[in-house]
């Protein structure tokens, strides 16, 4: 926690991690990270490959479960609850490897979405597709409702990717590099998209390795290393941190000047 | 590889077959002589039925593959069927009735000497497996068949050399049963699902595994039919299969991996 | 899905005027149609564990031997009458599937072929121990020889289980299923129970079967476990769904009908050890050059048979 102290959150979060491990066979892919996120911020989670990012934030979404360590959404111990049951508390999350419904339509995809999401146990298959209609069209997947979800381009299929996610109406929305692979002008579409998301409410924890996208959306960055949080606070003070220029690049450059982690 | 191969009780009938015929042939071959011959009939087909038929699926889903070579294990019955008839046929050998008795216990000649085949065999296999070129291309095969190709591994001829090898443990297995069993077209559906519930004890591909797998179910089989009737061994010993597969589902003798 | 309903309603439609058959057919005409019922109705539920969900179940002919022994057994040894035997198979087949299921649908690919092929045999096995169920000798069961109940009784299962599958493609929990198959994890995190979804598939699915069982047993009024459990009928479940399309809603029906088709055309009275390599033979086709099924070519979403396209997707599944 060198660069900076975390800001203050009071006492309500959104999500929240204490003391965190994940351990697969001899490797600990998360070592005891503690991170709170608060309601209507957007976090940026940032380390290099193999930090355990996505591990967390599958920790966190529920498909993975923590070694020890606990999890709360709210003031909600979420640590045993099941995956689906965590949606409807009110966490999404997207894969890094997308995993769309190949053999659905796009639209159908994202109905899936409204039909099972937060407020699927109560409402009609008709306001599901109506829900999923209007996520298509905040997207811009609107044009490709009826298409295949196999047909799509990368860019797309990262779209659906976070309009499924939506569609289930979170409270908290964890993104996995939705942004890798995008061509700069899709990335400021996404930019924008995810802008536009946290706008209307919903707290954003983002991984991402576009550092441009991270830096221009983030309000907070988390790093993590070598399954530790080595620092965390806004973003130019995040960057410019020894630690973590360190972390990135190995101890030669780490006396330098700012880094372009 | 991933595949399961149903029609592997049909090649260990083929091969029993193959040592019948040698048997009552001209040549008056011992069933234990013509294991290599048998060895390589069913490499050769397995290597052609794998390279020309199972192939065009190995992508698709695991039921595509386990229904075509369920089909294979059909057709190759009721063709020998239709060539062979469904006569019982058995092999006896000049030695078939001599056994060895240690103190009291008493072990026929030819089930010794089949046991002891079946190790030096699964030895030979696990040896192969790990130090040959094959070996390791198919272990790198297996694990990852796309960064087995950029490697420089010939994956598909590398797919049908593992089938042909599956195909010619088959062929020994079938000559090795032939001497203790009867031998019919059908023969090999009883193996199919012993084969499956050994692999599975002993870890889907782990050679020594199997070793200790098949001994496990061996002995799990006769105490089942010791305590509750010999009725019910496939009870218990499908029971086990299930409770491993649910609670070990990397084998007695593995560990899990990540 | 539209034009999959359409032909859905088409099919239920052909099916109740078939209703008005049998007074106009000779009794073996009856006995072959009954048995295309039954395999349909077989084939239908298979498709909604094997085919909605994606789990490919050797274990559903279990089902249909539970189903069959449980009317045998309430008819012969407790004396009740058919109807209430065949409600009594009805929820023995789903409720043996809901508990098999909640252990064994956690499993995937290899291991639940592997597991549901275990349970097949297994069960097979145990019930041939069984004093009450007649031990391996089989059952008999009250005759009834009025062999129109049994065309009408088929032909009833047959039309709910499209039924069901058609309310079933639309609904919610359909789209569950199909997420499931498409990718489990995907689905759990948009809210799906998976477990229980699967579960709750399983169960319709062996209900179904189980009342083809019940059916069967007192149509032919003996059974024995060889016959009842027979791996076979699982296979042709499967491959029949396949033949139409899995997934679809009367692809399973269609598949049946074009195999008991090619069946009678061969003779299938006298099994034959040549009907069973044309049987293997077709298997062999349809897995590698229909791997998705008739169905999409007639609803129209694969263009017409096509030697290109087949030339590619053949490309893409061997190595």
């Amino acid at each position: 926690m060198s660069a900076m102290a975390a800001p203050d959150l009071g006492t309500s979060t959104a999500i929240a991690a204490r003391d965190v491990v994940v351990r697969f066979g001899g490797l600990l892919a998360v070592n005891g990270v503690t991170l709170s996120v608060a309601p209507g911020e957007i976090l940026g989670l940032i380390g290099p490959n193999g930090a355990g990012k996505t591990t967390l934030l599958s920790v966190m979404s529920g498909t993975q479960r923590p070694t020890s360590g606990i999890v709360w959404i709210g003031d909600t111990d979420i640590t045993r609850v099941p995956t689906y049951r965590i949606v409807r508390l009110g966490v999404a999350r997207t894969f890094q490897v997308v995993k769309p419904f190949a053999n659905l339509t796009v639209r159908e995809n994202v109905a899936v979405g409204a039909l099972y999401g937060r407020h699927g146990n109560d409402r009609s298959s008709r306001a599901a597709f109506a829900a999923a209609d209007m996520v298509l069209e905040r997207v811009g997947l609107a044009p490709e409702a009826k298409r295949q979800a196999s047909e799509l381009t990368l860019a797309g299929r990262k779209r659906l990717e976070i309009a499924k996610a939506l569609a289930t109406d979170p409270r908290v929305l964890l993104l996995d590099e939705v942004m890798a692979g995008l061509t700069p002008h899709e990335t400021d579409r996404a930019m924008d998209l995810l802008r536009d998301v946290n706008a209307s409410g919903v707290t954003l924890v983002v991984v991402e390795h576009v550092m441009r996208a991270i830096m221009g959306i983030s309000q907070r960055v988390a790093v993590l290393h070598q399954g530790r949080l080595i620092a965390q606070g806004l973003p130019q003070a995040v960057v410019a941190d020894p630690l973590v220029i360190e972390a990135y690049l190995g101890k030669r450059y780490a006396g330098g000047s700012h880094g372009h982690a | 590889m991933n595949v399961i191969n149903i029609a592997h009780g049909a090649f260990i009938m083929l091969g029993a077959y193959t040592s019948y015929w040698l048997f009552v042939g001209p040549m008056h071959l011992d069933p234990f002589l013509s294991i290599p011959l048998a060895m390589i009939v069913m490499f050769v087909l397995a290597y052609l039925i794998q390279r020309f038929i199972v192939n065009q699926v190995i992508r698709a889903p695991m039921l595509a593959t386990f229904l075509l070579t369920f089909a294979l294990s059909i057709i190759i019955a009721n063709v020998a069927q239709i060539y062979w008839s469904s006569d019982i046929r058995s092999i006896t050998t000049a030695y078939s009735g001599s056994s060895i008795t240690f103190g009291a216990i008493t072990i026929p000649w030819v089930r010794l000497w089949t046991l002891v085949i079946a190790i030096v065999m699964t030895l030979g296999l696990q040896t192969f497996m790990t130090h040959s070129k094959i070996g390791r291309a198919i272990r790198a095969t297996s694990m990852d068949v796309d960064a087995a190709r950029l490697s420089g591994v010939g994956v598909g001829h590398i797919y049908a050399l593992t089938f042909g090898i599956g195909g010619a443990l088959a062929a020994a297995a079938g000559s090795l049963v032939s001497v203790s069993y009867a031998i019919t077209p059908n023969m090999g559906d009883s193996f199919v699902v012993r084969a499956f519930v050994v692999s599975v004890l002993g870890g889907l591909g782990n050679v020594t595994g199997a070793l200790v797998g098949g001994l496990v179910y061996g002995v799990i089989e006769s105490f089942g039919a010791l305590i509750f009737g010999e009725g019910y061994k496939d009870v218990v010993a499908l029971a086990v299969l299930l409770l491993v597969i649910l609670f070990r589902p990397y084998g007695l003798v593995g560990r899990a991996t990540a | 899905m539209q034009a999959g309903r359409r032909l859905a309603y088409g099919a239920l439609v052909v099916l109740a005027l078939s209703a008005l058959l049998p007074p106009h057919l000779n009794g073996n005409w009856v006995h072959v149609l009954t048995l295309f019922f039954m395999m349909s109705s077989l084939a239908q539920a298979w498709n909604l564990i094997g085919g909605f969900a994606g789990y490919a179940s050797f274990g559903n002919v279990t089902f249909f031997g539970v189903g069959a022994y449980a009317c045998a057994y309430a008819m012969n040894a407790l004396h009740w009458p058919f109807a209430t035997a065949f409600l009594l198979a009805v929820v023995a087949g789903a409720a043996l599937a809901a508990v098999l299921g909640w252990p064994i649908l956690r499993l995937r690919g290899h291991y639940f072929a592997i597991a549901t092929l275990g349970i097949a045999i297994g069960m097979q096995a145990l019930v041939a121990e069984l004093p009450p169920l007649g031990k391996g000798s089989g059952m008999t069961l009250p005759i009834n020889s009025n062999f129109h109940f049994f065309y009408w009784s088929m032909l009833g299962i047959l039309m709910a289980s499209i039924a069901l599958t058609a309310f079933i493609a639309q609904s919610r929990f359909g789209y569950a299923l199909v997420a499931i198959r498409e990718n489990e994890e995907a689905a759990a995190v948009l809210g799906i129970n998976a477990a229980r979804a699967k579960v709750f598939a399983w169960s319709l699915s062996a209900a179904i079967t189980g009342a083809a069982g019940a059916t069967y047993a007192y149509w032919t009024s003996f059974i024995d476990p060889p016959t009842v459990f027979d791996l076979n009928f699982n296979v042709l479940m499967i491959i029949m769904t396949l033949l139409g399309g899995a997934g679809s809603i009367v692809g399973p029906t269609l598949g049946a009908f074009i195999l008991s088709a090619i069946g009678e055309y061969l003779g299938a009275q006298s099994v034959s050890p040549w009907h069973t390599v044309v049987l293997g033979a077709i298997i062999v086709l349809v897995v590698v050059l229909l791997p998705r099924g008739l169905m999409p070519y007639l609803t129209g979403n694969l263009r017409a048979f096509n030697l290109n396209a087949l030339r590619a997707q053949l490309r893409a599944s061997r190595v």
